[in-house]
């Protein structure tokens, strides 16, 4: 008996101490991993994949799929033309805008294994080509030498019909062992100027692109070029520090006056900075959905003449005067007003201006003064300004309403214009005036001889910002008079006491509903405290509107705005009032 | 059942506003007082496209943090049926229809296909925004 039952045991273990013929042993094959699919141009996509171990058999691998919405599977029409591991779909085989579900099997004789599922939208996954015909070629202005750089994009993406917008970013650094690779981001451009170089030096330079929502390209084959070797002892730029370099050119006469370059998107900018003075250059303007200014050699109020460091550097006693005169004529009832009120309201921008602001100080000597700012581009200076740094400062650069006599509580709600919303959506364009409303032309003309009186001259007019850029200006409230007052879209920085700033992170209005006068009715869930001063208001309601004829406000500050037709939106739905208002007639 | 209209909205506002057998310039003031810009065709299609491209910024944050946070695990991701603005073609599965109407799961998912949609949708205005501008209005950047 004892010896059957081991007899029995030992033929069920005999085949597992019998070794195979080649010594290994098989398993079903490892799952596939790693699913990585790319397009290259929102057209066609290919997916890859990484095999598991083959379990000592023969394994071949398949794709399938699924699109949303339907229960077909499919299986991947080409596996050959994106190489080993992958599958290609093409142009008939690509949806965009619709959720692929992707499955890879490995399967070998002993059966099969199911990699984890995939979701895709071909739109998410763009990663294109590097882009081509990258041409470097040594310029000179005046004397100084700079590199011109300029690029294709890439063959395949069809940036012409708008199907893809690429951002373009360069990179640039000395041929020597220690140097670093220097970024810039060039926008939608597709030219770029590289300054302060090093005379005699060789530069590398490469490109990449990338959708506005996607992956950076490779980059492209590097470009090499040679910066002939400086002759002239005066104006040479010798091998020091970059930014050594940067003050000679700031002393000189650059930026260049003369524009012989009408092509160029080049804008040349002078913040003043607290300590140091720093030369931006904004090369670009471009930001995630910014497009590209549009340089107008017509349009005489180019951005680019009003920041000629001839119009900025100006002296003080006379730009007052030449101030005075540009007003005087101005023909509009804006007055003599300046001299009085100005002293209360350089003591109100002093009260709202933050130590680091880029406010005209009226202390300083020489205000080399933007009160605005661009789009976050980062200009070639060796420590270049941190945009957040630019951005707080002109968010604190606050003027104060005309309207309001001085010593009034005015200083409790002055008016401060947003030059920039937080979400960096400012594009600087040149010929693009402001789209005018009554409310803004009123903003406008106030800033106009709010600027020039703080200033005491040092900046001009002429250089007022809302004239040519994209603003989103949020308004407060109104005041008694219907006026409209306006505070900026502050994110996280902290609040004077003297002005009182609602903060948001918001500056969408929720439609509270429409009354019966066709009225819509915006509400706002104000996050942060805010000084309620309409009406004593204890309530933490909020609205904001553009202000054309509107009645006064209730206690609870719902203020009601005349829709011009009967198109109303959603219960739910938000409204941009900056888009709503600058739309309307 | 919320509608997120956002988008649809703001491209109905567009349309509104811009009539594409015009070619000149669309004056934004009616009376004719001094200091009237009048905006060009492209400056505005410029604006808009801003706006839809911050509308799908947002929806982007939107829809990646509540995937983030909300969304325990990702199995039902693939099986739901998008019934979104933009789609013209209706879906047949919806996995609403396997969760018990009114739970907290199927809250859930009404809101995370809420997001799903108004991120999708946003991303199509944009980039038809962006197609007809360069149809309408060619130039450098088209």
């Amino acid at each position: 008996m004892m010896t059957k039952v081991g007899e029995v045991l030992l033929l069920l273990l005999l085949p597992a101490f019998v070794p195979h013929t080649d010594g290994t042993r098989y398993s079903l094959p490892g799952k596939p991993t790693e699913i990585k699919c790319r397009s290259p141009e929102k057209e066609t996509f290919t997916c890859w994949w990484k095999p598991g171990s083959d379990g000592g058999l023969p394994t071949t691998y398949a794709l399938y799929y699924r699109k949303e919405g339907s229960d077909v599977v499919h299986e991947c029409p080409d596996y050959h033309t994106a190489g080993k591991n992958s599958c290609f779909f093409n142009k008939n085989d690509t949806v965009i805008w619709v959720s692929y579900n992707i499955t890879v099997v490995a399967t070998n004789a002993l059966g099969k294994t199911y990699s984890d599922p995939v979701d895709i939208d071909v739109v998410y996954i763009v990663k294109p080509h590097p882009p081509e015909k990258l041409e470097v070629t040594v310029m000179k202005d005046q004397g100084w030498p700079f590199l011109r750089v300029s690029w294709e994009p890439p063959r395949k993406a069809d940036t012409r019909s708008g199907w893809i917008t690429l951002i373009y970013e360069l990179r640039v650094k000395l041929e020597e062992e220690e140097s670093e690779w220097e970024n810039h981001v060039a926008g939608q451009q597709k030219m770029f100027n590289i300054f302060s170089l090093r005379s005699g030096g060789t530069y590398l330079i490469q490109v990449r692109c990338k959708p506005d929502h996607g992956f950076w390209s490779e980059w492209s084959s590097t470009s090499y070029v040679k910066v002939p070797e400086c002759k002239t002892s005066k104006k040479c730029l010798f091998s020091g520090k970059s930014d050594e370099v940067f003050s000679a050119l700031v002393v000189s006469d650059f930026p260049p006056t003369t524009s012989n370059y009408e092509d160029l998107l080049v804008e040349y900018l002078e913040v003043y900075v607290p300590e140091q003075q720093e030369l931006m250059v904004d090369e670009g303007k471009d930001h995630d959905g910014c497009l590209k200014s549009i340089g107008s050699a017509s349009d005489s109020d180019s951005g680019r003449g009003s920041c000629d460091s001839d119009n900025l550097l100006m002296d003080k006693s006379g730009a007052a005067k030449e101030e005075q005169q540009q007003q005087n004529q101005e023909g509009d009832q804006i007055g003599t007003e300046t001299q009085g009120p100005k002293e209360a309201w350089e003591k109100e921008t002093m009260l709202c201006a933050n130590e680091d602001v880029v406010s005209p100080d009226a202390s300083s000597k020489k205000v080399k003064t933007w009160p605005s700012v661009f789009s976050p581009v980062t200009p070639y200076s060796p420590s270049p300004l941190d945009p957040h740094n630019s951005l707080e400062m002109h968010k604190q650069n606050c003027l104060s309403d005309t309207q309001f006599p001085p010593g009034s509580p005015s200083s409790d709600h002055c008016i401060k214009k947003a030059l920039q919303s937080s979400y960096w959506e400012v594009c600087f364009n040149n010929n693009q005036p402001y789209p005018q409303t009554d409310v803004h032309q009123q903003l406008q003309a106030h800033s106009d001889r709010n600027i020039s009186a703080i200033n005491d001259g040092n900046v001009p007019s002429n250089l007022l910002l809302p004239t040519r850029m994209t603003e989103y200006v949020e308004v407060q409230r109104l005041n008694e008079e219907n006026k409209v007052l306006l505070h900026p879209i502050p994110s996280g920085h902290s609040r004077e006491k003297a002005c009182s700033w609602v903060g948001h992170r918001d500056n969408y209005s929720k439609v509270k509903g429409v009354n019966s006068d066709n009225v819509l009715l915006l509400q706002r869930d104000v996050v942060e405290e805010e000084s309620m001063e309409m009406a004593g208001a204890a309530e933490s309601c909020y609205t904001s509107s553009i202000a054309i004829n509107t009645p006064k406000p209730t206690t609870c500050s719902h203020i009601a705005l005349p829709v011009q037709e009967e198109r109303v939106l959603a219960v739910s739905g938000y409204v941009d009032t900056a888009t709503m208002f600058s739309l309307d007639t | 059942h919320r509608r997120c209209s956002c988008s649809v909205a703001l491209l109905q506002t567009t349309v509104l506003y811009i009539n594409p057998t015009r070619l000149d310039a669309a004056p934004l003031c009616t009376n004719a007082e001094a200091g009237c810009h009048v905006l060009s065709l492209a400056n505005l299609f410029d604006r808009v496209i801003q706006h839809s491209a911050r509308m799908h910024g947002i929806s982007n944050d939107l829809h990646s943090e509540f995937e983030l946070y909300f969304l325990p695990s990702k199995n039902q991701v693939g099986r739901v049926s998008r019934n979104c603005h933009t789609n013209s073609v209706s879906s047949l599965m919806s996995p609403e229809a396997f969760l018990a109407p009114g739970s907290a799961e199927w809250r859930l998912m009404k809101d995370y296909e809420l997001l799903y949609c108004f991120r999708r949708d946003s991303n199509k205005v944009q980039n038809y925004l962006k197609i007809l501008k360069c149809r309408i209005v060619p130039e450098d950047g088209c």
